[in-house]
């Protein structure tokens, strides 16, 4: 087919091409069976020697930090008061980290009244659900408490974000919390939120103000703007009801949602 | 002709100095103007196949991070002898390939020869087939060239695919084509985004609609309404909330971030091919993204597929394509003298597109059609049992009993029995699950055989589903997966996602048929299932519900003869890919079942594929959809005589 020069050529190279490849390949370019299953320690997911690096990595840790609100409240009645909700993971797709922050203060009055830090571990064990065990510092007012927190997080039907927790004080008072938020996307990047939380007693506490029953709760509208998906400000209107003293409040909100 | 192949010499000149490095001094000496095409790093490749003489090849690829002028920007990438895509590799069938790779990243990397058939270890899969190539040092990929066709290549390492190291790879046959063409160009096809690729999939793993900006909302709720009124569009807002999923999800990431790339040019420049009048031209067209599928046609122009995957198909004419991730189809043309063409390649989710021309004279322009409408999922792709696709019979109330994942499948099963019966596009049959298992799989030839078999079927219209041959076993794969198909359809005859109702010609993969019969007519000794499973809320991918990281090599018997049935349990497409082998398509082709290295399984669908295990080695097996991969959908099949599988 071709003229003799041409076919020498190819046959030279086809040789000096071919040397270096004799130990992995047959005639046809099929690799040695034994090559498959090395001697030696083998990654039991691959089935390669373990000193080879992983293939893909899907075990990696990820992290995320959330700040689900950060807002100036303008309340009637009650003095300004400015608020945050953090929260943030560290873990890969099962086991994380996880913690969560909120507080609240005066404007005028400098340092927050009300604080908490929980320190979560938290498992994935359904698609939609976390599940999350841990400790709960509330700071102020005095005398701080310590609890143990159990709750459920997660994505429930008609994509209602959920956070349920179960706290026992060290003085043995058990006490729980919800909260609710749907996304309303109006366009692609201006979201309307509606929010409720509750929060109630297992029994009296009179050291803290608290009856048994619910004790307090807030129920939010915000319309946020997502100028990225990571920061959107937002501007709303909250209804706080404290239950116990049957005192409610309703503020004006600015504030900003944000996350890395 | 002989201006192309000095042309041809030139670029190869060229790339094997920028091989050497033996310009790298001058060329920082030089102004830009002066230096050559080839030296100073640039997006874009020389498409042309050019031929020649069949003869062994032996190619240098400098693997390079670099600053690249690319999709209107600049960004850093990784470049190959300084190009994004890499440069075009020319091979010939029954020659020697010895293809060098150079590392100067800071990082592993590796080049996967996609579709080839070759000894394992020089197959690029870094932990797989072989340690990688560390920083400073080379690999040489030495291999007979056992096969013709359109393939390409790519890094297997992280997340360097994204922005770069992807490249055409041609084989020219041994024997001349089938179809003869007088002139040939590669297609290739990229999404890239100036992302850092790793803070992409942070994001995912944050928020997975995070690229989605074509969510619904609620003016979209208002049209429904007067389209469909208020209790339907209640039910059907209320089914999708209730699964927690969008029928809008069309692509994880989208054109919020991609610009899609036709031979390294966006769209706003274009890739321009010349003709001559009265040319045949081969198109190959690859789809070498990350993430995208893209609807491919030439308006004004029918094209013949000629080829899939890189291996040669009865001709087929056809108005437009669907092409997953990673596969490829060649089609030829024959452009009408004095009349450009446009190259229309639409991202499935309809975000963006790539485009090129086919121009009888350079700088002449056909008119660029708009993007259409954006799809949606239906419950169809949800794996729901439908009865003659209405969505409006389904009450709310059933719709709560949906939680597969999270152990309610009773209320399921419940619901198929009652369907299964109103299953009108089934034939007689099928209507048994016994019938699904193993051997049986034969049985669901739908009969016809011919291309046109699907449309003919009793009830099957153009547009309309395929029909269901299984039905999910009880259990939902665990915390890792959010849905399972509970009804199982034969969707080889669709057209993909969102062709469905356009009124000209698409390709199916039903129509897809071998020109050589199957050589290997052993009834399968084993059948394997695996299900496409992941959850797109916590951005986890796997198969059975199972990550790579928890999971073993799939052992198979060197020699054997085996069925591979993969069912798609969740709502999006997936291109499976299978390294050194390739599959069998049993797309009711008889004996002329076509040949495919990835096979893009449609939402809520069960595909079969007939492997001759006759490559040993440790092989990839993935989704081709690299965060997909990356996040844990990925094994890999270990091939081995049956003895050495009892050691272990």
């Amino acid at each position: 087919m071709f003229n003799g020069k041409i076919t020498y050529r190819g046959a030279f190279l086809i040789t000096a091409l071919w040397l270096p490849a004799i130990a992995v390949a047959d005639d046809h370019g099929r690799a040695n069976v034994d090559e498959v299953i090395p001697d030696g320690s083998l990654n039991e997911r691959s089935g390669s020697p373990t000193e080879w690096n992983e293939p893909i990595h899907d075990d990696a840790l990820f992290s995320q930090i959330m700040i689900d609100r950060l807002e100036y409240r303008d309340s009637n009645g009650a003095p300004n008061a400015w608020l945050w909700d953090a929260q943030g993971w560290i873990g890969n797709d099962t086991n994380r980290f996880w913690w969560k922050s909120e507080g609240d203060g005066p404007v005028d009055g400098g340092s927050p009244e009300n604080s908490d830090l929980q320190l979560l571990y938290s498992r994935l064990v359904s698609p939609f659900w976390n599940l999350q065990a841990g400790v709960r510092q509330s700071f102020n007012p005095d005398p701080d408490r310590r609890f143990a927190v159990v709750g459920f997080q997660g994505l429930a039907p008609l994509m209602v974000e959920t956070d349920t927790a179960l706290y026992v004080s060290d003085e043995g008072d058990v006490s729980a919390s919800a909260e609710f938020e749907y996304e309303m996307r109006l366009t692609q990047r201006l979201i309307l939120q509606p929010r409720l939380e509750l929060s109630a007693s297992f029994q009296d506490v009179p050291e803290y103000d608290l009856d048994r029953g619910i004790n307090s709760s807030e129920l939010g509208l915000r319309l946020s703007y997502d100028l990225m998906r990571e920061f959107s400000p937002y501007v709303g209107i909250s209804h706080e009801r404290n239950y116990d003293e049957n005192e409610s409040t309703t503020a004006m909100v600015v504030g900003l949602r944000a996350w890395y | 002709m002989k201006h192309r192949s000095i042309d041809g010499d030139r670029r190869r000149l060229l790339i094997a100095l920028a091989g050497t490095g033996a310009l790298a001094g001058l060329e920082s000496l030089l102004p830009s103007y002066a230096r050559g095409d080839a030296l100073s790093p640039r997006s874009g490749i020389a498409a042309q196949v050019v031929g020649g003489q069949p003869r062994p090849v032996l190619l240098d690829f400098d693997v390079r991070r670099e600053r690249v002028d690319i999709a209107g920007g600049h960004g850093s990438g990784i470049t190959i002898n300084h190009s994004i895509p890499a440069p075009l590799i020319e091979l010939w069938e029954g020659q020697g390939a010895r293809l060098r790779i150079h590392n100067h990243l800071d990082q592993d990397t590796s080049i996967h020869w996609h579709g080839l058939m070759l000894p394992f270890e020089m197959d690029g899969v870094p932990g797989v087939s072989f340690p990688g190539i560390a920083p400073g040092d080379s690999f040489e990929a030495i291999f007979p060239v056992r096969q013709s066709g359109t393939y390409w290549y790519h890094s297997h390492s992280g997340l360097q695919e994204q922005i770069g190291l992807t490249g055409p790879l041609v084989i020219h046959p041994a024997t001349p084509h089938r179809v003869q063409t007088d002139r040939e160009y590669v297609i290739m096809l990229n999404d890239w985004t100036f992302e850092d690729p790793d803070r992409v999939m942070a994001r995912l793993k944050s928020q997975s609609d995070y690229y989605n900006y074509n969510e619904r909302t609620a003016g979209d709720f208002f049209e429904a309404v007067e389209k469909d009124g208020w209790m339907s569009t209640l039910r059907d807002r209320l089914a999708w909330n209730n699964m927690r999923m969008s029928p809008n999800d069309i692509a994880d990431i989208t054109g919020s971030t991609y610009t899609y790339l036709m031979n390294g040019r966006h769209s706003a420049v274009g890739w321009e091919g010349l003709f001559q009048p009265g040319e045949r031209i081969r198109l190959r067209v690859i789809n070498a993204s990350a993430m995208t599928y893209f609807n491919f046609r030439i308006p004004g122009l029918s094209m013949t597929v000629v080829g899939a995957d890189g291996q040669e198909v009865e001709p087929v004419e056809t108005d437009e394509f669907q092409i997953g991730v990673a596969e490829t189809f060649d089609v030829v043309v024959e452009p009408q003298a004095g009349t450009a063409y446009t190259l229309m390649a639409e991202s499935m989710d309809r975000s963006g597109y790539a485009r090129g021309t086919l121009a009888p004279r350079a700088g002449m322009r056909a008119a660029v059609p708009a993007l259409r409408e954006p799809p949606q999922r239906t419950m169809i792709d949800m794996g729901m049992n439908m009865t003659d696709g209405a969505m409006g019979g389904m009450a709310a109330g059933t719709m709560t009993g949906m939680d597969h994942g999270e152990g309610e499948n009773s209320a399921m099963g419940g619901m198929n029995d009652s369907g299964m019966s109103g299953m009108s596009h089934g034939k007689g049959g099928q209507s048994g699950m016994g019938g699904m298992n193993d051997g049986a799989m034969s049985g669901m030839n739908h009969g016809g055989g011919g291309h046109d078999a699907m449309a003919g079927m009793a009830g099957m219209g153009v547009g309309d589903p395929g029909p269901v041959v299984a039905r999910h076993e009880p259990g939902g794969h665990g915390p890792g997966n959010l849905n399972v198909a509970e009804v199982q359809r034969d969707r080889l005859g669709e057209r993909g996602t969102g062709l469905e109702a356009v009124d000209h010609r698409v390709l199916t993969y039903s129509q897809l048929r071998n020109v050589k019969p199957m050589r290997d007519r052993r009834p399968p000794s084993r059948t394997i299932e695996l299900h496409l499973t992941g959850n797109m809320e916590r951005y986890i991918w796997s198969f059975d519900g199972v990550k790579y990281s928890d999971a073993a090599p799939i052992d198979i018997v060197l020699g054997d003869r085996i069925r591979l049935i993969l069912v798609n349990d969740t709502m999006m497409e997936h291109p499976i890919h299978l390294h050194g082998m390739f599959m069998e398509l049993e797309n009711d082709q008889g004996d002329y079942l076509p040949f495919k290295h990835t096979i893009s399984v449609l939402p809520a669908s069960r595909a079969s594929l007939l492997i001759t295990v006759d490559e040993p080695g440790r092989w990839a097996f993935h989704c081709h959809m690299l965060y997909h991969m990356e996040a844990g959908m990925f094994r890999v099949v270990r091939v081995a005589p049956a003895e050495a599988f009892d050691h272990v």
